[in-house]
């Protein structure tokens, strides 16, 4: 039996808007800690970690570890029929080929149930370890998202470079060449605004702008990102999710085009 | 020497962006009369930057049909010409027109070429008896142009492509060609030397496709195609095959999904197929053709095939490389010996007189010299009341006058004092009646106005008459002077400016800082941040140990995610993810080969592995274990 009663419904709302285009199948999975999905995206290329705590929950009842096969593209359409004030609960009986979604509205006077089929998707659960990293860097989600936008009318890839001063974002097109530099910001009056640069050594990795816009899909989630950069190390692009957990993007550097390919 | 070039675009706006503009385009194709097809233009968003180019003439086609995709196909004929008017020039028609059935709108109002009248309905066989409704719609997609050029008629076709289970479109495809046919056979009955051009979507003989099936020519279209040539009895010349009948591997169209041009696994589809007598004055027809007497050269352009340029191998399932360029490749021909034409002049069909491109927008000018005060003798007592009240409004200025009266002169233009005049008044009088006659002369004048806008016209125009008169004083003033009056407050050097617009802007914070709650927050925020620099910089110590056994943990996950996509049977390499766009599995997850589709013969070439990406509904699984 597994009931997870979510007050901030918007919240699983944002979350699957985050993943559904990277990621189509995905299993879910509860333990008594929590609510998580660790997934690849279809080409094998970038990894994506949800962990939703159990303490977030108003209710949280998980009798023993369940794992969901869920289409992100067919949950995505049921939580949209959730309002953004919402309560969602996730329901599922053990053994269940079926998970319902109840939505209520603040005030209770609509409940809605929704019940999805499961899906049977094979995947292996990978050990990500715990890594320290040469920089970190905390900036603007809405800022992080409109340097990769931008860049991405230019280019196809995105250098990222940090250095004392800052870090700088860059790429190179047909069309010509853009170069973004935010410097560390720590004296503004809103946390949110501030970007803040933790630096052991200069680091400069390049990555595929088709899936850093991708995981920009997850800024409503929450007002500030982490970019945590090491070279020969998958980059992680974190947004933390108030109270409850985060959602974590992996994606390896490009290293260079042909041998990015053929390895 | 008359130089003919075949070119299915993809798209004219990609192609004109890819060469810089439109007459660069045409420049590089080098030819006299220049056939596009699939231009992907709508009537709505036409425009000059890809229609009109110095020199050239366009003849143009574009989709009209409503259902289902909006600004696909399309042909434009492009004519290289000195002059537009009282040319002797062979690429210059002396007729144009758009369709090839007779019966679309625009070709109701004038003559045909040839004077072609289709009879509906149409009885053919294969197709039993065809609608006027049903060869219009063939004839709506804009899949042709015809362009008379005195000694030839030249067809610009795009032939529909049909999947070989669309029932429907085959039929469509089938009435599109034999109803073409009727034409063709019309104009070259007249003894008109006919040339058909274009992207036909056929490949009539195996040796036009890479890899063909067993029973290619025995395809329905292709047969058809075969029975239209010289060969098999028919009038047209295929000019490529006739030049070059031993060639092999030569192809025009290359499908981009699969990367086709890496291996050359193409088709022929593009063609020339020209018929009719040659210019020779002499009674023997056996060795007398346009063909064999007047044909110097056909050959496909091949320098103009995508990634030509770069490496091939560069395809990797088409995922990181765009190869710019259409997916056809050009075909030219080349005729000696073609005599001029009489002088001539462009048809009234060319685009440079269509409205999109002509402009519908008249000039305002036209309308502001004319400062006439409206007068109506023939009017009743209720308009000499109207105009008086008007005149008494526009007291005020004489150029307020001036334009208020405009649109009544407009209006009494357009209508001729009749029909639409008798309207308004009997508007104004409904509206009098309403208003009552107490009503202001303010009231009443907009009612002379025969629509909302024009009332709303009128309070701005006053208003803009105003602002004119004021500013006919005065020269147009700089926007320095908006800037200046700033500069009385503190703060005289531009540095010093600055410095205190920013001391304001920080006052200004401190004092909303408090009030929106922000400030208890941000120490939250800011003490929660530390604590998580705190968490990460206590490891980040960096023993290099641990460094390097995360940096091999990764490398592990790395290649367990790349092994853990399937592997193609000829390659034994990772696949690419692919979903389906449409059907029942639509958004559904597939694996197939990465590499690019070629022969057969090649094993370098795309395997043709394919398998689902291992998902099922846990019902589904129950019931197939239930079942073993």
């Amino acid at each position: 039996m597994l009931e997870l009663r979510l007050v901030q419904g918007s919240l699983l709302k944002k979350v699957l808007e985050a993943i559904r285009e990277l990621v189509t199948d995905a299993n879910f999975d509860c333990s008594a800690t929590g609510f998580s999905l660790q997934a690849m995206d279809s080409s094998h290329v970038a990894l994506v970690a949800l962990l939703l705590r159990s303490e977030g929950f108003e209710h949280y009842r998980c009798d023993r570890n369940m794992s969901m096969g869920m289409n992100l593209q067919n949950m995505a359409k049921m939580l949209r029929c959730a309002g953004n004030d919402d309560i969602i609960t996730i329901k599922a009986d053990d053994g269940s080929d079926t998970v319902t979604f109840m939505f209520e509205s603040p005030n209770q006077d609509k409940i809605a149930d929704f019940e999805m089929k499961l899906m049977d998707i094979d995947s292996e659960h990978l050990g990500i370890p715990d890594s320290e990293y040469q920089a970190i860097v905390r900036m603007p989600s809405a800022e992080f998202l409109r340097i990769c936008k931008d860049l991405s009318t230019i280019g196809d890839t995105v250098i990222i470079s940090v250095t004392k001063e800052g870090v700088k974002f860059s790429t190179a097109g047909d069309i010509g060449t853009a170069n973004i530099v935010c410097r560390q910001n720590k004296t503004v009056d809103k946390p949110e605004d501030a970007t803040i640069i933790e630096m052991q050594e200069p680091v400069s990795l390049t990555f595929a702008l088709r899936y850093m816009n991708s995981f920009t899909k997850a800024s409503p989630l929450s007002d500030q990102v982490t970019i945590s950069l090491s070279s020969e190390l998958p980059v992680v692009v974190e947004y933390k999710i108030a109270e409850m957990g985060y959602i974590r993007f992996y994606l390896a550097p490009k290293i260079e085009e042909d041998e990015d390919m053929k390895s | 020497m008359v130089k003919i070039v075949t070119y299915n675009v993809n798209g004219l706006r990609p192609r004109v962006a890819q060469h810089g503009s439109l007459r660069r385009l045409l420049e590089a194709l080098d030819a006299d009369i220049i056939c596009f097809q699939e231009t992907k233009l709508s009537r709505q968003d036409l425009s000059g930057d890809v229609i009109m180019a110095e020199g050239y003439e366009a003849f143009i086609s574009c989709n009209r049909s409503t259902k289902g995709r909006g600004a696909y196909s399309g042909v434009a004929t492009f004519c290289r010409v000195t002059s537009a008017f009282s040319s002797q020039e062979v690429a210059l028609p002396v007729a144009a027109e758009e369709g090839f059935t007779g019966l679309q709108e625009t070709a109701k109002n004038s003559e045909t070429i040839g004077n072609f009248v289709l009879v509906t309905p149409v009885e053919e066989e294969d197709l039993g008896e065809v609608t006027t409704e049903d060869i219009i719609k063939v004839d709506n997609e804009g899949r042709c142009v015809i362009t008379d050029h005195g000694h030839f008629v030249l067809f610009n076709i795009y032939g529909p492509a049909v999947q070989e289970d669309d029932k429907e479109r085959l039929r469509f495809k089938l009435l599109f060609y034999k109803i073409l046919q009727r034409r063709w056979e019309h104009m070259l009955a007249l003894g008109k030397r006919v040339f058909v051009v274009g992207d036909l979507n056929i490949a009539p003989a195996s040796v036009d496709r890479c890899d063909a099936p067993p029973g290619f020519e025995k395809q329905m279209f292709r047969e058809w195609l075969r029975s239209m040539l010289r060969e098999n009895g028919g009038p047209f010349f295929d000019a490529f095959r006739s030049k070059h009948p031993e060639r092999v591997g030569a192809y025009t169209c290359f499908n981009q999904k699969v990367g086709a041009e890496v291996y050359n696994y193409g088709s022929r589809i593009d063609h020339i197929l020209i018929s009719g007598a040659c210019f020779h004055h002499c009674g023997s027809v056996e060795d007398h053709s346009i063909f064999s007497c007047h044909v110097e050269e056909c050959e496909i352009m091949d320098h103009f095939r995508r990634g030509n340029s770069e490496n091939m191998s560069m395809w990797k399932g088409g995922r990181s490389s765009k190869l710019e360029g259409s997916d056809h490749i050009p075909v030219y021909l080349v005729l000696n010996e073609i005599p001029q034409l009489p002088a001539h002049n462009t048809p009234s069909t060319a685009a440079r007189y269509l409205p999109e491109i002509r402009g519908w927008q008249q000039s305002i000018v036209s309308f502001l010299r004319k400062g006439i005060v409206y007068e109506h003798k023939d009017d009743t007592d209720l308009n000499m009341s109207m105009c008086r009240a008007d005149e008494s409004y526009c007291d005020d200025g004489l150029e307020s006058k001036v334009i208020y009266n405009e649109p009544q002169t407009a209006i009494a233009k357009s209508s001729e004092g009749s029909n639409l005049y008798s309207v308004i008044k009997r508007k104004n009088l409904d509206q009098l009646l309403n208003e009552g006659s107490s009503s202001s002369s303010h009231n009443i004048t907009p009612t002379l106005l025969p629509t909302q806008s024009r009332k709303a016209s009128f309070s701005s125009s006053k208003a803009v008459s105003n602002k004119k008169s004021k500013h006919n004083l005065s020269s147009q003033p700089t926007i320095k002077s908006f800037f200046q009056q700033p500069k009385s407050k503190p703060g005289d050097g531009n540095s010093n400016s600055l410095v205190t617009s920013q001391d304001a802007f920080c006052g200004t914070d401190e004092l909303h800082g408090p009030k929106n709650d922000c400030l208890p927050e941000s120490i939250q925020c800011t003490t929660s941040a530390t604590e998580d620099q705190g968490n990460l910089n206590v490891p980040c110590s960096l023993s290099t140990d641990k460094y390097n056994d995360t940096t091999l943990e990764w490398q592990r996950i790395q290649r367990r995610m790349k092994m853990t996509l399937p592997l193609c049977k000829g390659h034994r390499e990772p696949c690419i993810p692919r979903s389906v766009k449409k059907g029942s599995n639509t958004g559904r997850l597939f694996y197939v080969c990465a590499h690019a589709q070629g022969p057969a013969s090649n094993p370098e070439a795309n395997c043709g592995h394919f398998q689902w990406a291992t998902v099922k509904s846990k019902e589904k699984r129950r019931q197939l274990t239930k079942a073993t």
